[in-house]
């Protein structure tokens, strides 16, 4: 039933600029002088606007409807990413596709930027989390290897 | 009768007063006596005494005149014999004398650098000793400086070699390599019941 606005929703960002928007056409429905359509036309993402409208079209309670969706939006469980940068769309979208294959339809994605990871994840959910950033692998590596090093950039001096 | 009475009384006092005014005056002249004859024989004792006196110093003055006769007499006599002593005796006094000095002189120079030698060598072996001692901390100290320096030195390269590494990583590394290393982390974390 939400699917078709759900799949807009990738990142917690997402839900909560949807969630935003539904609060406000939830009180516009009870606000006279605005009305619902002013509301669509002036607060609502013109893509979120077309599928609600059709969806009055079709005769639904827009009320059930909205409370409904918050209700799903609520209900999404947030994964956290924290990336080395800024994700591309085009990324964003495979990390999502791998989520939702992975993980569940519910699972979206919470992004932070840190980048002192120098890439890679780390990730964290339901009280759980995991370092795969590379920052820890070249560390990791670097300190196995540490003797060995140093003993090759001295012989290489000599 | 009280007339009587003190008529009587009266003739008693005057009776008591008489004698006792007799014994006062029977007193008074033997007591004068005794003055007079303790008088003369102060002068006589005196006139006795300095006779002794003088008999005392005069006896004095002989004898402190013939002691100073002798002390004069003696005192040429050394006179005398120190004239001759000094000529004959002075010479073998003064030989005598610096005999004894040089042998003196030569004993303490020979004790003198005896001793000398002994401290010398007691103070060489002492100073070696603690030489020694001092050259093996100093080494010790130099081994644990180098130690030290040498640690600090590879942390250094350590961090350096890392923050390179990281630096070339990052520069190096293109979008789809990092969107791959993503997805990578997640599998990681699903393998690892994270996800």
């Amino acid at each position: 039933m939400y699917s078709d606005i759900l799949s807009c929703v990738k990142t917690s960002q997402d839900k909560a600029i949807l969630l935003s928007e539904i609060n406000t056409l939830l009180k516009s429905l009870f606000e006279p002088k605005k009305g619902v359509e002013e509301t669509l036309k002036s607060e609502v993402r013109a893509g979120i606007a077309s599928v609600i409208r059709a969806k009055l079209a079709e005769g639904e309670d827009l009320e059930k409807y909205l409370s409904g969706l918050a209700q799903e939006l609520e209900s999404r469980q947030e994964v956290k990413l924290e990336l080395a940068f800024e994700p591309t769309e085009k990324t964003l979208e495979h990390i999502s596709a791998w989520l939702a294959a992975n993980v569940g339809e519910h699972a979206i994605v919470s992004l932070a930027v840190n980048s002192a990871l120098l890439g890679g994840a780390v990730v964290s959910f339901n009280g759980k989390y995991y370092d795969g950033s590379l920052c820890k692998v070249v560390e990791e590596t670097l300190l196995q290897n540490r003797d060995n090093l140093i003993k090759t950039i001295f012989s290489s001096q000599q | 009768m009280t007339e009587v009475y003190i008529l009587f009384g009266a003739s008693v006092a005057v009776m008591f007063l008489a004698i006792v005014t007799l014994f006062v005056v029977v007193n008074y002249h033997k007591t004068l006596q005794k003055q007079r004859a303790l008088e003369e024989e102060v002068k006589l004792l005196r006139s006795q005494g300095s006779e002794e006196a003088r008999k005392i110093i005069f006896n004095a003055h002989t004898q402190a005149t013939e002691v100073i006769k002798g002390a004069e007499l003696k005192a040429q006599e050394l006179l005398r014999a120190s004239d001759i002593f000094s000529k004959e005796y002075k010479q073998s006094f003064q030989a005598s004398i610096q005999n004894e000095t040089n042998k003196m002189l030569v004993n303490m120079s020979q004790t003198v650098s005896s001793q000398v030698d002994a401290e010398v060598k007691q103070i060489h072996g002492s100073f070696e000793k603690t030489m020694n001692s001092l050259l093996a901390q100093a080494e010790a100290n130099i081994e644990e400086y180098k130690k030290v320096m040498l640690q600090r030195v590879n942390s250094a390269i350590f961090s350096i070699v890392q923050s390179v590494v990281k630096k070339s990583l990052k520069e190096s590394l293109s979008r789809e390599q990092h969107e791959k290393i993503i997805i990578k982390a997640l599998e990681e974390a699903k393998k690892q019941n994270v996800l």
